[in-house]
């Protein structure tokens, strides 16, 4: 059996890749699997910190590719009881340090080893993300339901089909359910009409997970927090579990792509 | 300052239909990459080539770009007259 090796994109940044990666990979860890996280914005390492295994970074993604350490080295194990493991950027490199084919070599490896490979890609359309995207074998795009947010997720989409990663599926950050309901801010059914993916949640926007960041415990063991219950839905939706959440109209197949573009004043067409 | 974003609000609805409107545009564009005037030329030279051809006296009922396999795909759609007023339709990819 091998792992899935997923990768988290946004185009944008500052969206909530990150956050997502430390916490969907947690959530999967505690429903038992075997994870291990891997930070592909060398440069600017934070994965790190949203996890709080800063203090512990000894080795580096780089340092693995270069075979400076042996790959079981630069893996830091969460401190909780799960599988969790963390690979980190380096921080004090660039893009350069490392190509696509080492990535690929790397995490088709950690495949034999762990159920998920979740590889938290840079922002932006350039060298970085394309050798993050270039290793993994399915996308999760996130986004902010606001207009550059998604403008730049459409581009990314895009260049994910174009480079064989077809069907990304789509986490919506920072949602105010508040704001939804004034009619102020996209909703669900906006986002899907106008990307056509599929969505596997919606995260709102919460003070407890910048609370938990602040702490460096990812929000998802905080029973309480809203936002860390649906990344535990996101990763039960990920792990394959449909009876989770009923997103609603979610799309997928190039065609409803299509009609998905149409449908919004267009509707009288949508039988094209 | 306020009274350009109450004007905004006075001719365009809430806030997120503007915002998806002002999207669905924005995407078509970036899809195919041509500026909004280029579009529009293209748009007009094509109803003048088919129109040498054929009657379509409402114009394009569609014209944007889609993605399809990956690729932005341009799809025209405009009635044409014909002895019993069908439609049909032209695809340009
Ligand atoms: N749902 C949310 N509610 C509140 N703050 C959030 C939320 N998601 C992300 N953030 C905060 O936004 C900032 C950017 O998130 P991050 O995950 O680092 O984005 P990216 O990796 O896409 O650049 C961080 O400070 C993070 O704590
Ligand atoms: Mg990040």
């Amino acid at each position: 059996m091998t792992g899935r090796t997923i990768v988290v994109t946004s185009g944008k940044g500052g969206v909530g890749k990150s956050t997502t990666t430390a916490n969907v990979g947690t959530a999967l860890a505690m429903r038992g699997h075997r994870v291990v996280v891997i930070d592909t914005d060398i440069g600017l390492r934070n994965l790190d910190v949203i996890l709080g295994l800063e203090s512990r970074v000894a080795y580096d993604l780089v340092d693995v590719v270069q075979g400076v350490c042996k790959l079981h080295q630069a893996m830091i194990r969460d401190k909780h009881r799960f599988e969790l493991y963390l690979l980190p950027a380096a921080q004090t490199r660039d893009k350069n340090c490392i190509q696509a084919d080492q990535l690929n070599a790397l995490c088709r490896n950690l495949e034999r080893e762990f159920d998920y490979v979740i590889v938290d890609s840079p922002a932006g359309i350039d060298q970085g993300f394309k050798i993050a995207i270039s290793a993994a074998r399915e996308a999760i795009v996130v986004v902010n339901p606001e207009i550059a947010a998604i403008r730049d997720a459409d581009r990314v989409i895009g260049l994910l089909e174009a480079a064989g990663l077809h069907r990304p599926k789509l986490v919506i950050n920072r949602v105010s359910q508040e704001m939804m309901r004034r009619g102020d801010m996209m909703d669900e059914d906006d986002i899907v009409s106008l990307l056509s993916v599929e969505v596997l949640g919606m995260v709102p926007i919460d003070e407890r997970l910048i609370i938990a960041t602040n702490r460096g415990v990812p929000v998802v063991y905080d029973r309480k927090a809203l936002s860390g219950v649906a990344f535990q839905k996101i990763a039960a939706r990920i792990d394959g579990d449909e009876a989770v959440i009923p997103v609603a109209n979610a799309k997928s197949g190039l065609m409803d792509r299509v009609r998905g573009l149409i449908g919004i004043d267009r509707s009288a067409f949508s039988h094209v | 300052m306020f009274d350009a974003i109450k004007h905004a609000a006075a001719n365009g609805g809430s806030a997120k239909d503007q915002a998806r409107r002002r999207l669905h545009d924005t995407l078509i564009q970036d899809r195919v990459d041509l500026a909004p005037e280029v579009m529009e030329a293209l748009k007009r030279d094509l109803l003048g080539v088919i129109t040498r051809y054929m009657e379509a006296p409402e114009g394009f009922q569609e014209f944007e770009v889609r993605r399809e396999n990956g690729w932005p795909v341009l799809v025209c759609r405009l009635k044409v007259r014909e002895h019993q007023s069908k439609i049909a339709s032209i695809n340009i990819n």
